[in-house]
């Protein structure tokens, strides 16, 4: 897959892991890992990136004697989640044209 | 490898970066590794799953630059080096003669173009001359009283001048245009060279 593309699908995806509660950097990746496997050095770029966009924000709280950081999304974030759908039915219908075996022009 | 090793080890390959992102880096892959610990792992096993703290320096510094235009240029650079020049200096001996042969070519297309318009003004001029010399002649044969001859070399004359004329004109509307597609031409050549310099 074209590696702009990619990367900014994996934007989205994190996005929808942190879209219902705030979440830490490895619990996202327990929650992708049944629909896309991503290492811990693929998110942090990522969590870094959506934080300077303002699509999320962070906290840090303390959590059995040690200190963790929970990213939150902001309403950017869910906009951006609502484009994605949007161009994405867009891809959907695109995809279809593509893969029609034959166009009847009756 | 255990936690403290693994961060020493970060810590030491980022040295050269924004102190504020090496903290950060370190403390996220810190979390990750207590975070599996806390699953049941040990400590080695959960610093062997994040991965090596070479991989991971590596990574981050593929991804630092967050603003989009000195990456670009950043990525670029290096595919010039001393590859690129050495390829240029030994991959000489087949693009020299190819660019020669490409130029001369050009130059003789020019040349070709430019020798039918010498032409066509070299039949301009002939016919100017020739009606002269029919003007000469027609006077000349009137002076000799051979009034027939002399109207009938007036008309060759006349014919000729008018020829001449529309020779002019139509060599020059030929002229102009292909001087205009000709200079058109170079100068979209040199504004694509300006682009792609301006570009770099």
């Amino acid at each position: 897959m074209d590696v702009q593309m990619k990367r900014g699908l994996l934007d989205v995806c994190v996005l929808a892991a942190i879209r219902d509660e705030p979440s830490y950097g490895y619990r996202i990746i327990k929650d992708m890992k049944p629909y896309v496997e991503i290492s811990e050095s693929t998110l942090y770029p990522i969590l870094r990136r959506l934080e300077t966009a303002d699509l999320l924000t962070v906290q840090v709280a303390e959590h059995n004697g040690r200190l963790r950081k929970y990213y939150t999304i902001t309403a950017e974030g869910r906009g951006r989640i609502e484009a994605f759908r949007r161009e994405w039915e867009e891809m959907v219908r695109m995809y279809r044209f593509v893969t029609k075996e034959e166009v009847s022009y009756e | 490898m255990n936690k403290k090793d693994f961060s020493q080890a970060l810590h030491r390959l980022l040295s050269d970066l924004p102190w504020a992102d090496v903290v950060s880096s370190v403390e996220f892959y810190e979390e990750m590794i207590a975070d599996r610990m806390e699953e049941g792992l040990s400590e080695e096993e959960a610093v062997a799953q994040v991965g090596s703290p070479a991989q991971i320096a590596a990574r981050i510094r593929l991804e630092m630059p967050e603003k989009p235009a000195p990456e670009p240029s950043e990525r670029e650079k290096p595919q010039r080096g001393a590859l690129f020049w050495t390829l240029l200096i030994v991959g000489s001996v087949v693009w020299l003669p190819l660019l020669g042969a490409a130029v001369a070519v050009a130059v003789s297309l020019l040349a070709a173009a430019f020798s039918v318009f010498v032409s066509l003004w070299a039949v301009v001029i002939a016919l100017g001359g020739a009606s002269l010399a029919w003007l000469c002649a027609a006077l000349l044969s009137a002076l000799q009283h051979n009034l027939l001859s002399a109207g009938m070399l007036c008309g060759l004359s006349l014919f000729g001048a008018g020829l001449c004329i529309l020779a002019v004109f139509f060599c020059r509307f030929l002229t102009k245009k292909v001087f205009g597609w000709t200079k058109n031409g170079v100068k979209k050549v040199l504004d694509r060279i300006r682009e792609r310099r301006g570009s770099k």
